[in-house]
């Protein structure tokens, strides 16, 4: 049995591909088809290009606005980027607070609960109103997104660990540190590649959100301002971007998983 | 460290421990002796505070009353004396099989030069060398419990505290790991302290078995175990076993009907 | 009282209501620290104009709650049809499949200005974007509840003669219950985040409209109690899923659904 188990070991990486692969040609065939359906019927119907706008024109657009687009993204980036550093390390540290403080788990972890229902991103427009139009409203919408899943997956994942594993580090005589390090870190480490996951996806589309109250430069208002000027080729384009933005936040961190948290089993 | 520690008589003596504000009793006076290398083992009822015990012995929580010493040294609450095996593996996850036997020895600052050596050669002695690198998620449970054994071992400790290691295992492995217990501890030289509900797996292994009552626990017989070592299957179908076997069988038996009407009320 | 019960009201309710105290009572005192009560307006100058523009915002919730509750309603039915459509029926699970996935990865908010060009303005676009937010949630938790049905009672039941309706009745349905709530919970959160954002495009009416003024000091003192609003309306309606969820499903534990 063990033999069987160690071999399973081995094969996961090649049928994990094979099996992302077969899970995605439907959706990709149909998407394929719905590319085709758009193109032939904008065109057939004489869509005007202000309301729909073909896919090779919007194809176009991106090739031919190269620069504008990049300029607008990589101030968007620089907002998640930001915001998911601040977010993270503002989150670990509630963790680590509320699990070994018992007065500032009482006095926080209640805020925390409650407070994560109320949408962090309606305070855009307050933040640009007190913070500018500047990236730093933004990075702060984003930084609480993030806050949240790290704090609450963070107190989880730490709490996970088994009491009878820091037992039998009590008895080598660990100190409180080594206990940390060798017990509760690892345990909390699953939980937390969890909450970045959920944190990236959100940062997305809280960067781009929080600058439609108000914003120098961004792929979000880009979209609102084109909007206005019924450059609908260039929102769809900008749209485009923030797809793939998404999915790229979405996949990135399950591929790094692997090589943080080697030890989990495949699904 | 480790130089330092005594391979003397452990002594617990005179060890009460209750809980929830003295409503709960799990110990009473306990007094209990291991000879430096004898293998005692402790039989009793579920429920009988063998399991307080043994964390009492281990230092990972302080009685009541009384002391726990070890060559004469008081050692109640204090961790580091004891080698620890639980019924569960307690191997941690993201730990490959190496790093898991050498864990103890981590602690203690000892650098992997030394102990990975030391390491490979128990896994190669156990058949678990080419795992060495596998987490202990693809091992079986046997498997995971030699593991267990091995950081048992490296860890060096005076005394070995075992607390039901085998009973999660089917009974073929079982019989296979008992006598590798019997090897270690007749190579090492360790003084073993054996928690165990299974009579015959504790004559079987044993130089002497203390009983324990029903709770609150009190240690109310202890057995010698007068069968000729090195033991092999065959000790068990002497018959001098069978009478320490039904003699200790007969002290169970009653404290575990206390214990079962105790949990009806 | 007895004293354990004050003890722990002492104990776990008393500190974040401190904190909560001290956080408003410093955000009163700002403007004493030279921070203008334009940019931030003090709490007790929110009260008073929600207070005094109560009509204001009355008109403008409205338009919000009825995006909302459109765009919920919608997205629960299409969910739930297609949770269904994905666990009964095998080719309802092949057609659907690869549109779930997709919408998954799409951010629907994103699609926001689209949407308002494709549909002008008024509340069908904001309706629509809610839909689509909250119909995946939905989906996702109700197939996921329906097959979670313990297979072994299923079969028990089968064995009993009992026909398809008797075992959805009586045993998938039931465990399907907290997904479902889950799903719910999810839902209403977003429909909240979905309807306001919406309306920060384009224009018309609405809580997100208001967040927006920022031109004259009563634009922001209602910019500021349009989020106060928001805020409230979020954490009621969450709290109002929940209660039920507490009354249909007693045996829960506490952790269950937050």
């Amino acid at each position: 049995m063990a033999t069987t188990r160690a071999a399973r070991g081995n094969d996961r990486s090649s049928s994990g591909l094979r099996s992302a692969v077969h899970a995605a040609w439907p959706p990709l065939a149909v998407f394929v088809v719905a590319l085709i359906a758009w193109e032939v019927g904008v065109r057939a119907l004489k869509v005007p290009a202000g309301l729909i706008p073909a896919p090779s024109r919007v194809v176009n657009t991106l090739a031919n606005q190269r620069s504008l687009f990049l300029e607008n993204l990589g101030t968007t980036l620089s907002e998640i980027v930001l915001g998911f550093v601040l977010g993270f390390a503002a989150g670990i540290l509630i963790a680590v607070l509320v699990v070994y403080s018992p007065p500032i788990r009482r006095a926080i972890y209640p805020l925390v609960i409650v407070t994560q229902t109320i949408p962090i991103v309606a305070l855009a427009p307050l933040l640009v109103i007190i913070l500018g139009f500047g990236i730093a409203s933004k990075v702060v919408i984003v930084a609480l997104g993030v806050f949240f899943p790290l704090a609450l997956n963070g107190i989880a994942g730490l709490r996970s660990a088994d009491r009878e594993h820091i037992n039998l580090l009590r008895s080598f005589s660990a100190s409180r540190v080594q206990i940390f390090r060798m017990v509760e870190v690892p345990a909390a480490t699953p939980y937390l590649m969890t909450g970045v996951q959920i944190g990236l996806v959100y940062s997305v589309t809280g960067a781009v959100v929080a600058e439609w109250p108000g914003a120098e430069s961004g792929i979000g208002i880009l979209m609102v301002t084109q909007y206005a000027l019924s450059r609908t080729d260039i929102v769809l384009g900008a749209v485009v971007i923030v797809t793939v933005m998404a999915m790229l936040m979405f996949s990135l961190p399950r591929l790094v998983r692997r090589r943080l948290v080697p030890w989990e089993e495949a699904p | 460290m480790l130089e330092a520690r005594s391979q003397g008589m452990l002594r617990v003596e005179d060890v009460s421990k209750s809980f929830d504000a003295g409503r709960l009793v799990a110990l009473e006076n306990v007094l209990l002796e291991a000879r430096p290398k004898e293998f005692v083992s402790l039989v009793g009822p579920s429920g009988c505070g063998k399991s307080t015990l043994f964390n009492i012995i281990a230092g990972l929580i302080e009685p009541d009353t009384g002391h726990v010493s070890l060559g004469g040294a008081d050692i109640t609450g204090t961790t580091g004396h004891v080698g620890y095996m639980l019924q569960r593996d307690l191997l941690l996850p993201w730990r490959t099989v190496l790093d898991n036997v050498v864990v103890g020895l981590d602690v203690q600052g000892v650098p992997r030069s030394t102990s990975y050596p030391k390491a490979r050669d128990l896994l190669a002695r156990f058949g678990l060398a080419r795992f060495e690198k596998s987490y202990p998620s693809a091992l079986s449970g046997g498997m995971r419990q030699r593991c267990a054994l091995i950081r048992t071992i490296l860890y060096d400790a005076p005394v070995f505290l075992l607390d039901e290691p085998f009973s999660a295992l089917d009974a073929q492995t079982r019989l296979l790991m008992q006598e590798w217990l019997l090897d270690v501890w007749d190579s090492l030289g360790k003084t073993v302290v054996y928690i165990t509900h299974d009579v015959d797996e504790a004559v079987f292994l044993s130089d002497r078995v203390y009983a324990m009552s029903a709770r609150p626990g009190r240690l109310i017989a202890s057995v010698n175990v007068d069968l000729h070592r090195p033991r092999d299957y065959s000790a068990r179908l002497e018959p001098r076993f069978l009478e320490l076997k039904t003699q200790l069988v007969e002290i169970i038996r009653s404290e575990a009907e206390k214990s079962m009407a105790a949990e009806l009320i | 009282m007895s004293a354990p019960r004050l003890r722990t009201l002492a104990v776990d309710v008393i500190p974040p209501l401190l904190i909560v105290g001290l956080l408003v009572a410093a955000w009163e005192s700002l403007p004493s620290f030279g921070v203008n009560n334009r940019v931030i307006p003090p709490p007790s100058l929110v009260l008073a104009t929600l207070a005094d523009k109560a009509g204001v915002y009355a008109d403008n919730l409205m338009t919000t709650l009825s995006e909302m509750v459109i765009g919920f309603a919608l997205g629960l039915v299409v969910g739930l049809a297609v949770a269904f459509a994905t666990v009964y029926s095998s080719i309802g699970r092949r057609v659907i499949a690869p549109f779930v996935v997709t919408s998954q990865t799409i951010p629907v908010i994103a699609l926001a200005p689209l949407l308002v060009i494709l549909f002008g303005v008024g509340i069908e676009p904001r309706a629509i974007i809610v839909t689509l937010g909250v119909f995946f949630p939905i989906a996702l938790n109700t197939a996921a509840g329906l097959r979670s049905a313990d297979r072994e009672i299923v079969n028990l039941l089968k064995s009993f003669g009992a026909d398809r309706r008797a075992i959805f009745r009586s045993v998938e349905l039931p465990s399907a219950l907290p997904y479902i709530f889950t799903g719910v919970q999810i839902g209403v959160t977003y429909s909240v985040i979905g309807a306001v954002v919406a309306e920060w495009v384009g224009s018309g009416e609405g809580l997100g409209k208001l967040m927006l003024l920022r031109q004259s000091a009563l634009g922001i003192e209602l910019s500021y109690g349009a989020v106060v609003l928001t805020a409230i309306v979020a954490l009621v309606l969450f709290g109002t899923v929940l209660l039920i969820r507490r009354r249909v499903m007693p045996w829960e534990t506490r952790d269950a659904g937050g």
